[in-house]
């Protein structure tokens, strides 16, 4: 009886003192802070100026590589007076009479689940289609709006296709940290405009496209 | 010699019985509070309150029916319905669900609101996850409200057993437990589980009522990928797109992206009511630290302030291995979405909230301005405003019991 008992206030001695650590971790690793929050304005945007003899041409085509914000970069086009239509499969004749292939870059695994393919199957896919623009002498312009959440392992490849093929680059800021565009762009030497907000990707792509400010 | 001392201490044994029975008693009588809903006060705004029921009448009387509130501002007009509460462990949804009710008013066209999607789900919490069944938020004039911690998944004390596999309604089959999920439900089953038939009745008001938009409204662990995102049926993702730029234009540093609706996902609200409806179907996630797989103990404060000591290690982390520059290590991610209050390095409910109802409140002017269909809704909380004043300034008193 009396190791019965033994037993049970050892027990919950050892149940209060774990419970007596981990509490006192909890309130340490609380008084501890980090970076960074939605309320905090946007980095400061660093605008590359552009050659003028570098104008996109309308009337865009716009698509994805990695199947991932390909309607809001159409929508961007829109917002920017851009004639434009968005092709998610792009087949050669779709390129007739276009002025330039827009490519959203980045990778979405509910995009890439939506169409219904794995990411090597769109890498290669994203090289056909740039080629063919590239046989068909349309210009390419990358465009990067997703940020940080479309960069990583998956997204990675699907940008790397675009910004080794890409003419020029507008890239939000976020999805630039670490340098990942700055690096393809300064080693190809092709201009890359960095913008912090998608109301500046509204505004690059207008002055890329020469569209008058007053559309 | 055992036995002979036991029948030595009748006394011990009649006391220690008791005590078993208290204790039972208390147990029976805080699990059974369980089944009691949180209070919600009726703003101006709401002109009706209807039962889902209505719109599938074998609900009727079951714990699946649930109140449908009505913001009808007489005027023609786009209709939209938003639920909130699918997973009653998602907090922020059927707290973003309690502030409209309480203070929006519909202006032009109609909206309705579900904040209890899965009323069942609201009156038991996950096993093994020591949940806490209920939350306060604080008012400024110090009084408290309070609302439910519940389960993802449908009571099953409402639905039992579960099948070994769930076929479900739009033929995928899952875990026997997704019976009981109710964004693995849909389009719903009229004579199906208790679930399916929730599902069902979402999908019939929708049908019947013509409406034009639906937004339902979830949270998930900051280590999901798809978090801080809008996910839209094909239909809906201009109109998902449209808002989102807004949504970014209008507040600054507010990042959110957008996912196409798979379809090879099925059962889930932004793909089977955008194929099975006419609707534009659009689903909002925001980061809740309480549902994560690194979470430490479940507290009332890591609800509501979002603050667990194993994310904010797990974002430092993150933000050590990104500094290291590019390369694969660089390159992989633990948390997809960042702390939202970067001082405390945590998840506050009212950022969760906040963005929300901001979403919501630009999915709704975007269908205005780029649809031929317009509503107009005003009242709901500001992002700012909830961000620096709290969810409680914009709660209604307590009502009485």
């Amino acid at each position: 009886m009396k190791s019965t008992w033994l037993l049970w206030m050892t027990t919950i001695c050892l149940a209060a003192l774990i419970t007596g650590i981990s509490a006192a971790q909890e309130t340490e690793a609380t008084t501890e802070t980090v970076a960074t929050d939605e309320t905090e304005s946007p980095p400061d945007t660093l605008m590359v100026v552009i050659p003028d003899e570098m104008v996109f041409a309308a009337p865009a085509l716009v698509t994805t590589v990695g199947r991932a914000d390909g309607t809001i970069v159409h929508v961007i086009c829109r917002r920017a007076g851009i004639d434009s239509e968005l092709i998610e499969e792009v087949q050669r004749e779709d390129l007739d009479g276009i002025g330039t292939l827009v490519v959203a870059m980045g990778g979405s695994t509910k995009g890439l689940g939506a169409a219904g393919v794995d990411a090597d199957t769109e890498v290669e896919r994203g090289e056909e289609v740039l080629a063919m623009a590239s046989v068909a002498d349309v210009p390419i312009l990358g465009v990067h709006v997703g940020g940080t959440p479309r960069r990583g392992e998956l997204s990675d490849e699907f940008c790397e296709v675009v910004a080794e093929a890409a003419d020029a680059l507008i890239v939000k800021a976020g999805g630039n940290e670490d340098g990942f565009f700055t690096e393809i762009a300064e080693r190809r030497d092709i201009p890359l405009i960095e913008v912090g907000t998608n109301a500046e990707a509204i505004e690059a792509l207008a002055d890329l496209f020469g569209v008058a400010e007053d559309q | 010699m055992e036995m002979e001392r036991r029948i030595h201490h009748p006394r011990l044994s009649s006391v220690l019985t008791a005590l078993g029975a208290v204790w039972a008693a208390v147990a029976a009588v805080l699990f059974l509070s369980a089944h009691r809903m949180e209070p919600l006060v009726v703003g101006e705004g709401v002109t009706s309150i209807r039962r889902l029921s209505e719109w599938h009448t074998p609900l009727a009387g079951t714990p699946g029916d649930t109140d449908v509130y009505v913001l009808d501002s007489g005027v023609e007009g786009a209709k939209v319905l938003i639920t909130f509460g699918t997973h009653p462990n998602e907090v922020a949804s059927h707290v973003a669900g309690t502030l409209m009710v309480e203070n929006a008013v519909c202006r032009e066209g109609m909206l309705m609101v579900i904040v209890h999607t899965n009323a069942s789900g609201f009156t038991h919490g996950d096993p093994q996850e020591a949940y806490p069944t209920r939350f306060e938020i604080e008012r400024p004039d110090g009084t408290r409200r309070w609302f439910r911690f519940g389960s993802r998944y449908t009571n099953p004390v409402h639905q039992w057993p579960d099948p070994t596999l769930h076929i479900n309604p739009a033929g995928q089959v899952l875990a026997g437990i997704d019976s009981r999920n109710l964004n693995r439900c849909y389009p719903g089953r009229p004579h199906g589980f208790l679930t399916e038939q929730v599902a069902w009745a979402v999908c019939e008001l929708i049908r019947q009522e013509d409406v034009d938009l639906f937004i339902d409204i979830h949270e998930a662990a900051p280590e999901y990928p798809t978090v801080n995102v809008m996910i839209a049926h094909e239909r809906a993702m201009e109109l998902a797109s449209e808002a989102l730029i807004d949504l970014e234009m209008g507040i600054p540093g507010f990042e959110i992206n957008l996912e196409p609706s798979p379809l090879n996902l099925r059962g889930l609200t932004h793909r089977e009511v955008g194929d099975s409806t006419d609707a534009m179907a659009v689903l909002m996630e925001t980061a809740n630290p309480s549902q994560g797989r690194l979470k430490g103990r479940t507290t009332e404060e890591q609800v509501v302030e979002g603050r667990d000591s194993a994310y904010t290690q797990a974002y430092q982390h993150q933000i050590e291995i990104q500094a290291r520059g590019t390369g694969d290590e660089a390159s992989r991610r633990i948390l997809w979405a960042l702390p939202y209050d970067s001082a405390s390095g945590t998840y506050p409910l009212r950022f969760r909230v906040a963005r929300h109802l901001a979403g919501i409140e630009s999915l709704l002017n975007a269908l205005t301005y780029h649809t031929d269909r317009g509503i107009a809704v005003e009242g709901i909380p500001d992002h700012g405003d909830l961000i620096t004043q709290g969810i409680g300034a914009f709660l209604a008193p307590p009502p009485e019991d």
